[in-house]
Formats: structure tokens, C-alpha cells, sequence
């Protein structure tokens, strides 16, 4: 095979920032190459340097073994360099035929004016369709009206449309289902076939030892190393991506469990919810398995108070109990942390402090009146005790790592004191060190006799930590499980 | 590199009120604007609009709007010559007019919060609903208040500092307090950002919308109160434009519109910039005219300022971000 795609000694720096220090990758002819790293380990940074979205400092970029510069990204779409967005660029109220095309629609001139050429485009994305074995789409739908896989597909078309030999996918099943994931993989594996060079960017282990030929990982800046798939381990590459041993991946501390602290019987909620019926135990990690909208989310929601009109028996802390509102919870201390982070988490333009103490503000002022000393000595202890990274605690949260922003998060519910904490896919879009940071933290809290509740569709994750597993599906439970049964094959058969 | 000026919003409004003082006091003949009774006196003028902008910068902060400010002052301030012209009591009218601000607030408030209209379309239709009752009760009669009002409206204390400046100072220092001191401040701020996390963190957003609302319509009760203490009367004109005037002080006061970033204390020195502006330029007998164009001016040089801030803003906490990540 021959080197198709070669950069070194690249360095490119931000006002105060080193974001790429003499990096280098090759990517070789039909190859599908994965490039992982920290959130922030410069990935990003790397690819819109190859696409010509950011001009490097210093450094060469060889395409087939000529030296070329990209200045712009339309100088990449010139020689066959196409990007596939994390999130997609497509325009929502336009079709699929007018977004593959944008920007450069085929044109043909009638009477010295020139016009679309819909014959000329028609023509173009029969052949790419063909290609990708695409049926399901058609070229009249508005973008607005397609799932995401289906978006993922136009664009990877698009890309094609200009004529691509290399394409760049960016994290492209972080938003997909286990489904979509698959076809997915069966297209990336057609454009391999047809000779077509990738480079593939996730988070996902699994994914990158599924699809990948080879691996570069990437640390502060740096090239760490390149190695083909087959020589490396799991823990070797999540070594080298944070730099030192990892340790065990899920610490889960064997707790000695205490009486229920909550028992939900015949939870209903029509048309989302029935007869789910379960109990948590002091210092357990009650794990919630099932797929995504399977109710889970709905189920925390209930308990807390933010979803109202449905039935249920609930025993918390030895008494009968039924929110009125998610401030009701609070105050007996249940607390519930969004899989949103950025949504329903944490008002992002706002500091850390801000944050932290927004749930229990009521508790720490004095009539309307908020006591700043008292705020600032919950938030420092809180700060230190999960090792939120960050210059102070004014910080902007919008300007913390993924990381950072869910400890924030964990610690605006600890602040609550809560007795029983769920949490709603705490380590999504979190990277490994971090990851293994959460769980670290998560396993503690139990040890010291918290209750918890964690919703996750990372199935390692949920079988690595919880002492118990119960399966949602379609708002109805299909199985619960003890931690000496577990096993993936026997989650999945349940939540599929 | 750490040691950068801090530039605020509230610096920039502040060097436009210093600038205009001098330029009125150096243009208009013998030194008459820095007479202290004369300087002191601007703002009293438009005291009454000061005083609607505090509750209404608490609404923008929040995303939201209120265009129904005008014709709810003239409305409570209809209310008030109705009741006084018929019972002769004072204590009565003004317990009337601040009650029938806070039903009409209550009205916005309740909208706002139980349907999911935004808050720019409900109170378009209150408006014209609060137009229409102060013509209810006035028709096309004009009232007149009281001398009790009126002696109180234009009177002074020590004979320098107009009743209608310290009314407006004691409400600034209250909405001051609680936009920087109070948890619904903090709320508000939040709420602007994001309401859906304010909501997910047990906080009732719809009750403290609501409860901004019936604010607004208790200072517009009060600034219907004191437009009659110098203006003699109201009639159901009276409130027309007066939503823009109000909204352009909380806007110049730095607030943005898209919610969560804003300061009781930028609107104020607004409002002092623009009773300098309005009392400068017709102290150099300038039309109404002139002063809309200025104040175009002004306003469009502080939103480019402020635009301009945040971009630096913007640019300086990215950088700090990249650093904290890559440490």
C-alpha cells in the first residue's frame, strides 16, 4: 500500500495555547485509520488543519507525495479532502438533492445566463447513491424531515460529490442508535472497498477495534504513537491516550448493603410507563439497562417530581412519598442529574459557583437574601473534593472540558445532600481519564452509604459498577439482574 | 497578558454620561448646566420612566418583554384620578391605582407563565387591552389630580432635590439589591440563559415569571402616580410610545435581549444619560426632532461598544478555556 495522505512536524498555536507541538500522521491508501485522544488533546485542532479551516504554523502536508498547502476548505474539496461534521452542516429547510450540491451546483448557460443544472445533479447522485446502496432516501426531502442516520448518509454523499478520496469522520455515531451504527459501519465499509482513505475520529473503544486498520493517538498536542489495530490492547491505548496506567477501568468497591431506601411499586404512566416495580438498597448502584426512550429517563423524572400524572406506591426513606415538585425532592433529598448536561444540567454561560449552589440556594440564604460567605465554603469543599480543574470558582462552565462539566454537575447534586442520587448517563461525551475519574467518584459515594441509580447505555459501564441491573423496555421492566449473573448477552437479549 | 484593563459596559455608559455633562455645560451659555439645581434636576424629569425601566430590565434579562408598560401606567394612573375625583382621598386613589397595577401585571404574568405564548405577543395584546380601560374609565375626559399630588410631584427636599429623584434612587437601590444580592436575581439571570436547568434544578421559573410581571405592573402604577404629580393630567394617549422609551433605557443600560446578561445599574445610567440629553438639548432650545436623532446616535455608538466588549470577552475566555483544558 502506498502512503496517500502524509503530515509532520505540523505546529499550529493559539494566543497562550501549544494546540498542535510537531504532530504527524500518514494515512495510507484505502485504509481506515482512527485517531483518538482526550477531549482537548488537539483532534479536532489536526483535522481543520487538513481541511484547511486552520492555516498550521509551521509544518508540511504531502498529498500522493507532492507537497501541497491547503488555505481554505474549499482548496481540501479541491483535491479530495472532504470532512464529515460531528454535528451535520446540512440546511434543514432544503432538500437532499440541493445540500449534496451547495455551493457547487453544476450550472449550464441558456441565453448567456446560467442556470441550475438538475439534469447534470440528477445524474451525479445517481451514480454516488448507487455507490453508497443508499435506496431509502429521496432527493426531494427536505433535510428537516430525515432521522439522523439518514442526515449522516447525505452527508457523507455530499462529500462525494466531490469526488473525495479522503474522508474525515468526525465522533459519527456519538448521536446514532446501535442500528444506525451498523449501517453506518456497512457503508464505511463499501468506501473501503472502493479504495477510499478515512480517518475516523470517537471516543468509542469498541467502535475503533471494530472498523479501524490502524490507530494514532494524540496527547496535549502531541503524536504519541501509531500502531496497527491487531498489536494493541484496550488498556494499552487508553494508556497511552492519558499517559499513564490506567489502573482497574471500573473501581467498583464491594459495599456491604444497608436497608431499601426507596421501594417503587406499580409505577404507571399511560403511554410511557407500566407496572414498573423496584427497590434500592443503602449504598447500592441500582444500574437502569435499556435503549434509548425504553422509559428510563421517565422513570427518574417521576420519582423527582418533573413529570407529573401517574400512579405509583412510593416508599423513600421509610416513609410513603410522592413529589409535588422537583424542589419536593430536593428537600428529602433525592436528586436526579440530566443526561443533558447542556440542557437541563447547567446554565453554561454561568460560573462554576453559580452553578453548584443553584438547586440549594433557598438553603443557603438568608430570606431573599443569598449568604455569599456560606456559598463560597460549599463550593470550595465541593470543588476539592471531586477535583473540578479550573482556575477558580467564577469559571465560565462553558469553558471546562466535558470532564469537568459533569463533575461540576455531580457536585451540584452533592451539594443537595442527597440520600439518593440518579444519575442519567453520567459519563456521555466524557473522555477516558475523566470517565474513570466519574466512576472513581460514584463508587466512593456509594461506599459512604449513598444510594444511587445510574442510567447508562455504556453497557462496560453499567455492568462494571452497578451491584444490580434492572431492564427497561418499551416503559415496561423485562428483567432484573445481580451482579455474579451479569452478563452482556443476557442484558441485551432483554432490552432488545 | 493577565493584567488586561477590565472594560465593563457599565464603564463605557458611564464615560458617555461624564462626556455629555461637559459638552452641555461648556455649550450652553454662562455655565447654566452645572448648576447644581439645574444637573440635579435632569433626571427627575423622566424619573417616572427610570422607574418602569428597573422591573422591565428584570424582564429582559429573563428573554422577555413587556409592551404593555405604557398604556398599564396610563391605565393605573386613570384608575387612581377616577377613585380620588370620587372619594377626595389621596390615600385611597394611590391604594387603588397600586392595586390595579398589580392585577393588571398579575394578568401579564399569569399569561406569560401558563401559556406558552411569548411574553413580546401577550403583552401586544395587553396593550391594546390596557388603552382601551383607560378609556373605559376616563372616555375622552382628561383628570386632573389633586394639589396634594401635584405639590408633592414637583416639590424638592431642602430645595435642591426633586421628590420624583429620591423616589426613583430608593427604587434603584432596591432592584440593585436584588438583581446582585437576592437568589432572584441569580434566578433571573439563569432563567435568561436557560430556563430548562433553572427548572431541573427545583427552581418554580414560571412563579418568579409571573412574579416579574406583577412588578411591572405595580412601578408602572407608581410612575403613573408621579407622571400625574408633575404632568397634571392623563389621558388614554398618554402611553403611547412610552414601551419604546422604556425598553431603549434598559438597552442602552447594556441589557441584552437575548436574556441573562444585564445590570439594574447599566439601565440606571441610562437613565441618567438620556435626562442629561433630553434636558441639555432643550436648555440649547433644540426641537424634539434633534433629540431623536442624537439619541439614534447614542444609542447605536453604546450597542457597537458593547458588541464590540463582547467579542473581546468572547475571545479571552476562549483562550483561558484552551489553557485551563490543556494543563
Amino acid at each position: 500500500m502506498s502512503t496517500i495522505l502524509k503530515l509532520e512536524h505540523i505546529y499550529k498555536s493559539f494566543p497562550g495555547v501549544k494546540a498542535l507541538d510537531d504532530m504527524q500522521i500518514e494515512l495510507e491508501q484505502g485504509e481506515m485509520h482512527a485517531v483518538c485522544g482526550e477531549n482537548g488533546a488537539g483532534k479536532s485542532t489536526l483535522m481543520k488543519v487538513i481541511t484547511g479551516v486552520y492555516k498550521a504554523d509551521n509544518g508540511n502536508m504531502y498529498l500522493n507525495g507532492e507537497k501541497i498547502t491547503v488555505k481554505e476548505p474549499n482548496d481540501a474539496y479541491g483535491k479530495g479532502i472532504a470532512i464529515i461534521f460531528q454535528e451535520t452542516s446540512l440546511f434543514k429547510d432544503l432538500t437532499v438533492l440541493e445540500n449534496m450540491f451547495m455551493g457547487h451546483e453544476p450550472v449550464k448557460s441558456i441565453c448567456g445566463i446560467k442556470n441550475l443544472d438538475y439534469a447534470a445533479m440528477y445524474k451525479k447522485a445517481d451514480e454516488i447513491f448507487e455507490f453508497l446502496g443508499i435506496t431509502d432516501i429521496s432527493y426531494d426531502e427536505k433535510i428537516d424531515n430525515l432521522g439522523v442516520a439518514a442526515k449522516q448518509m447525505v452527508e457523507i454523499a455530499k462529500a462525494l460529490t466531490y469526488d473525495a478520496n479522503i474522508l474525515i469522520f468526525d465522533e459519527p455515531t456519538a448521536a446514532l442508535t446501535n442500528k444506525e451504527v451498523r449501517s453506518l459501519f456497512e457503508t464505511i465499509a463499501r468506501l473501503k472497498k472502493q479504495g477510499i482513505s478515512m480517518l475516523y475520529i470517537s471516543h468509542r473503544m469498541e467502535e475503533i477495534f471494530e472498523i479501524a486498520d490502524r490507530v494514532t493517538v494524540i496527547r496535549d498536542g502531541s503524536y504519541v504513537r501509531t500502531a496497527n489495530i491487531g498489536e494493541v490492547t484496550e488498556q494499552q491505548l487508553i494508556a497511552w491516550m492519558v499517559g499513564r496506567e490506567m489502573g482497574d477501568l471500573y473501581p467498583k468497591v464491594e459495599v456491604e448493603l444497608g436497608e431499601p431506601v426507596l421501594k417503587v411499586k406499580n409505577l404507571n404512566k399511560p403511554g410511557l410507563l407500566e407496572d414498573i416495580s423496584f427497590e434500592v438498597r443503602k449504598g447500592e448502584i441500582l444500574g437502569f439497562a435499556g435503549l434509548a426512550g425504553a422509559g428510563r429517563t421517565e422513570i427518574a423524572e417521576c420519582l423527582c417530581g418533573l413529570m407529573k400524572h401517574y400512579s405509583a406506591d412510593i416508599e423513600f426513606m421509610g416513609k410513603s412519598f410522592k413529589a409535588k415538585s422537583y424542589r419536593d425532592a430536593i428537600k428529602e433529598g433525592l436528586i436526579y442529574v440530566s443526561e443533558d448536561r447542556k440542557k437541563y444540567g447547567l446554565v453554561v454561560p454561568m460560573s462554576i459557583k453559580e452553578n453548584m449552589t443553584m438547586s440549594i440556594l433557598y438553603r443557603i440564604s438568608k430570606g431573599s437574601f443569598i449568604d455569599f460567605a456560606e456559598e463560597d465554603k460549599t463550593v470550595e469543599k465541593y470543588m476539592k473534593d471531586l477535583g473540578v480543574k479550573a482556575p477558580d470558582k467564577d469559571f465560565v462552565v462553558d469553558n471546562l472540558s466535558g470532564g469537568n462539566q459533569q463533575k461540576v454537575l455531580v457536585a451540584k447534586a452533592l451539594c443537595a445532600n442527597p440520600s439518593l442520587l440518579i444519575l442519567d448517563e453520567p459519563t456521555r461525551g466524557v473522555d477516558v481519564g475523566a470517565k474513570a475519574e466519574i466512576h472513581r467518584i460514584v463508587s466512593n459515594l456509594a461506599k459512604e452509604g449513598l444510594s444511587i441509580i445510574m442510567i447508562s447505555s455504556d453497557m462496560p459501564e453499567l455492568l462494571g459498577m452497578s451491584d444490580r441491573v434492572v431492564v427497561i423496555k418499551n416503559g415496561k421492566k423485562t428483567g432484573e439482574l445481580e451482579r455474579k449473573d451479569f452478563s452482556q448477552e443476557q442484558v441485551l437479549e432483554m432490552a432488545l | 497578558m493577565k493584567k488586561k484593563l477590565h472594560i465593563s459596559n457599565n464603564m463605557i455608559l458611564f464615560v458617555i454620561l461624564i462626556l455629555l455633562i461637559i459638552l452641555f455645560g461648556v455649550l450652553i451659555p454662562d455655565g447654566i448646566f452645572f448648576n447644581p439645581s439645574v444637573l440635579i434636576g435632569t433626571t427627575s424629569d423622566i424619573a417616572y420612566l427610570g422607574i418602569m425601566a428597573l422591573p422591565m430590565t428584570f424582564i429582559i434579562l429573563t428573554a422577555g418583554i413587556d409592551l404593555s408598560v405604557g398604556f398599564l401606567m396610563t391605565a393605573s394612573a386613570m384608575v387612581f384620578s377616577k377613585v380620588f375625583t370620587m372619594t377626595e382621598s389621596l390615600t385611597v386613589g394611590i391604594i387603588a391605582a397600586l392595586a390595579a397595577g398589580m392585577l393588571f401585571g398579575f394578568l401579564n404574568g399569569i399569561l406569560v407563565a401558563k401559556t406558552k405564548i411569548h411574553s413580546w405577543l401577550v403583552s401586544l395584546g395587553t396593550m391594546y387591552i390596557f388603552q382601551s380601560v383607560t378609556w373605559f374609565i376616563g372616555g375622552s375626559h382628561s383628570y386632573a389630580p389633586g394639589n396634594a399630588l401635584i405639590d408633592f410631584g414637583t416639590g424638592k427636599i431642602a430645595g435642591i432635590i426633586p421628590n420624583q429623584l429620591i423616589i426613583l434612587l430608593i427604587c434603584f437601590l432596591i432592584f440593585e439589591l436584588l438583581d446582585t444580592k437576592s437568589t432572584l436575581g441569580r434566578y433571573l439571570h439563569a432563567i435568561g440563559h436557560n430556563e430548562s436547568a433553572v427548572i431541573y434544578s427545583g427552581v418554580n421559573a414560571k412563579m418568579i415569571q409571573c412574579l416579574i410581571f406583577v412588578m411591572m405592573g405595580v412601578m408602572c402604577a407608581l410612575a403613573g402616580l408621579m407622571f400625574l404629580g408633575k404632568s397634571w393630567e392623563v389621558n388614554q394617549t398618554t402611553g403611547l410610545n412610552m414601551n419604546i422609551e422604556v425598553i431603549t433605557l434598559v438597552v442602552l443600560g447594556g441589557t441584552s435581549v437575548a436574556g441573562g446578561v444585564g445590570s439594574v445599574r447599566g439601565t440606571f445610567i441610562a437613565t441618567l444619560i438620556i435626562g442629561v440629553l433630553k434636558k441639555g438639548l432643550a436648555l440649547m432650545g433644540m426641537s424634539g426632532d434633534v433629540y431623536n436623532f442624537i439619541l439614534g446616535a447614542v444609542l447605536i455608538v453604546a450597542l457597537i461598544a458593547f458588541a464590540y466588549l463582547e467579542v473581546r470577552k468572547r475571545l479571552a475566555s476562549r483562550e483561558m478555556a484552551v489553557k485551563n483544558m490543556n494543563e
